[in-house]
Order: structure tokens, then sequence, then C-alpha cells
């Protein structure tokens, strides 16, 4: 849902190659476990995405 | 004068030209003004400053607010040239930390900018303080916030439904511009409580929630009126109750009238709505209080705690008095994450 607006923010700032990671929306008011089923879904492209060579971006 | 905008060659048909603001995400889907090269020269002209002057770049999309943008958007609006210097008052107000403005732009939560201009601009300008100012009727209350919002949108980069995410908007986010009624009160108006002076211009601008009508045609003093408006203050569900921040109070002149002759003043409103103005912990859904505790630790960390303040102290109320007629004022919860912020406007370009 939010993504694409991530994009445009990242792009504005100089950083359209920004790695993004999404979880579904939404994040709040939802109960503990699956907040921890969101989170194991994701380690994996987090960790790739902070040990992956920056992107060469436009500035 | 050199401007540097891109120009767009558009049919003279004020519906062509409706559609094709339109269709490029610059409108607000009532019909807009060509700001065509001679008016916006005018409207540069007005501000007393040079069109390539940059007042910031505004989030999320980081639009440089130059002066030829925010005088595009002036013009597109429908203002007067002499409402430029409030504009860019306004423009400069925002970037102030305290106000909050990345949070205020991307949230999902229902916030119009509201502007408040003080001092002797309001009757050169002829902003309305009075009966309906909230409203229809009034060119500079309607252009001036209008031009605003397209400032934030347009600049900005706060597209409806794509980059500016609100769950439900705001009918303010169409315009949202008053004058102080500062004439209906023997109390210091606002711009003079934050250091200005009497004879200054000012504007504030405020990040608010939907607004709360109190209707106490029935107390005989100001007590009263007071707890009406207290007790219209105490929601467990809202920005204030979670976060704090600060929380708008509008008396009307005619509750002023009955609170100055009880020797109510300012300060002791204050003290009196920070108060009665607090929420009974037993209103708020159990995790909701947790949320507020998570948030306020300092103010709510008791274990026993009987209610919580909807701001963190009394000096978080902002207070001023605006309207006509009636035994009305207004509740204004804001986004809580936010503290409003006044700026004298500078004509000193005017020598």
């Amino acid at each position: 849902m939010f993504e694409a607006f991530g994009r445009k923010k990242a792009r504005a700032l100089g950083f359209a190659g920004l790695p993004l990671v999404s979880i579904p929306h939404p994040i709040t008011g939802i109960p503990l476990d699956t907040v921890q089923t969101h989170a194991d879904g994701i380690f994996e492209s987090v960790a790739e995405s902070l040990t992956l060579a920056p992107p060469e971006d436009e500035g | 004068m050199k401007l540097a905008s891109v120009r767009h060659e558009v049919a003279e048909s004020p519906l062509e030209l409706l559609e094709y603001v339109m269709e490029r995400g610059w409108g607000d889907g009532l019909p807009v003004i060509p700001p065509t090269e001679e008016r916006v020269a005018a409207m540069v002209e007005a501000s007393g400053r040079p069109p390539d002057e940059s007042r910031g770049r505004i989030p999320h999309l980081f639009g440089d607010a130059t002066i030829e943008k925010i005088a595009v958007n002036a013009a597109m609006a429908g203002c007067r040239p002499e409402y430029m210097p409030v504009l860019v008052t306004a423009v400069d107000a925002i970037f102030d930390p305290i106000y909050n403005l990345p949070g205020v732009q991307g949230t999902t939560n229902c916030i119009a900018q509201l502007i408040v201009v003080h001092g002797p601009a309001r009757g050169a300008l002829e902003i309305n303080c009075k009966e309906n100012l909230f409203g229809q009727g009034w060119r500079a209350n309607a252009t001036i916030g209008r031009a605003f919002r397209f400032i934030l949108q347009n600049i900005g980069g706060a597209k409806p439904g794509d980059t500016d995410r609100s769950t439900f908007g705001h009918q303010g986010k169409f315009s949202s511009c008053i004058g102080e009624n500062e004439e209906a009160s023997p109390w210091p108006p606002l711009h003079v409580e934050r250091g200005l002076e009497r004879a200054d211009s000012a504007v504030t601008v405020i990040a608010v929630d939907p607004h709360i009508m109190v209707n106490d045609a029935a107390s005989t003093d100001g007590e009263g009126v007071l707890q009406s408006i207290a007790s219209s203050m105490m929601q467990a569900g809202s920005n204030n109750a979670l976060f704090g921040g600060e929380m708008v109070v509008v008396l009307g002149p005619e509750h002023v009238d009955m609170l100055v002759r009880d020797g109510w003043d300012p300060p002791r409103i204050r003290a009196f709505l920070y108060e009665r103005g607090r929420v009974p912990t037993f209103l708020f859904a159990p995790a909701n209080l947790e949320r507020a505790r998570g948030r306020r630790d300092d103010l709510l960390a008791r274990e026993d705690l009987e209610s919580v303040p909807v701001v963190d102290d009394v000096d978080s109320i902002c207070l001023f008095v605006a309207g006509g007629l009636g035994k009305h004022s207004l509740v204004i919860p804001t986004f809580g994450n936010t503290h409003s912020v006044t700026r004298k406007i500078d004509y000193s370009f005017n020598g």
C-alpha cells in the first residue's frame, strides 16, 4: 500500500535504487505473533538489502 | 521579470482548463484561475522578493518552494497579489521542526493546515474574523487557505490517494484560513502572547484535526462555559490524548464576554481547562491507554493514574478569540505530534 509512496520519496531524495522491503498492511493493531510472522518473512530480504553493494544512484 | 516555470498552452474554456489541471494532479476538483505569466509576475512583485528565492524544500517529495512556485499556486487558487506575504510567512512557519511537517504531510490522520492571521493584515486583506469565518463567502479566507493546500500538494508532492494517504481527509484541506477576532476580547491576541507587538501582522499555522463545536447557551457564568469546553476536550481516542502536543480552543465572543465579566483571563482559563479536560482512564481502551503511556511515559507512568491530560502542560492549550454572535466556542484537537508556529509577516520591503 505504501510501497509506491516510499519509492517516490526515495527518488525525491536521490536514492531511486534504494532497496525496499515490504510487509503487508496494516502493521498496527495486529497480534504480536502476526508481527513475528511478518518479521520472519522479511528477515532474509532485509539482510540481503543491507549486505548488497549499494546501487549506483543518480544523485 | 524572468520566470522559470514551464509554460503550458491551454484552451481558454474554463472547463478545459479544469480538465487539464486535474489530469496532472494539480487541482482540488474546483475550477482554477489560469496562472498566466502576468498574474504570476504580479504575485511575485507583491511578495517583495525575487522569483528564484527559495523558502525551503517541502516534504514529501521536497519540491523547492521558490517565490515563483508559491506565486503560481496563489494565482491558481484565486489569490489577490497582496495575499502573498501571508502565504510566504505561512510557508516559512511550517519549516519549524516543532510543526513536524514530514509527519503532518505523510499521515493517515485527518489533518488540515489551519492558517490564523493576526494584526493589521486582517483588515487590510479583508480576512474574516467573525461570523462564518471557517465557512464560505470571503475571498481572502477562501483563496489563501486554498493556495496553501496547493503549495503542500503541488510543491511538496502530497497528492491525495497517492502520497497523501489520509484515511478520511478533512474539509479544511480545501481551504483553512481565518483571522483572530482581536477586537472582541480585552486580552492580548495570540501573536502578542507569543512575543510580537500588537501593531505587527503575523501568521500562526496549526495542524488540526476536525473541529468540535461547543454549544453552551444555558450557563450563566464563565465557569459553566469552561466546563462545557473542558468536557469537549475529553476524547480518549484523540491524537492529543494519545500523544499530547497542542490543543486549540477558539472562544466565541459571547462566551468571552461572560468570562471577562466573571474575572477570567487566559492563564486561569488554561489552568482550568487543563485540569477539567483530563480524560478518565476508564474511558480508554486498555491497549490504547498503554499506547499513550508508551508515548507520554514521563507524564503517565503512575500505576494509579486516574486521568490523562490532553496536553502535556497548560501552555500547550492554544487559546484565541474568533467568530461572531452566538453562545458557541470551538475545540480543535491537533495531530498531537505537533505544535503551532507563529511568525511575523515581513512587510519591510514596503519601506
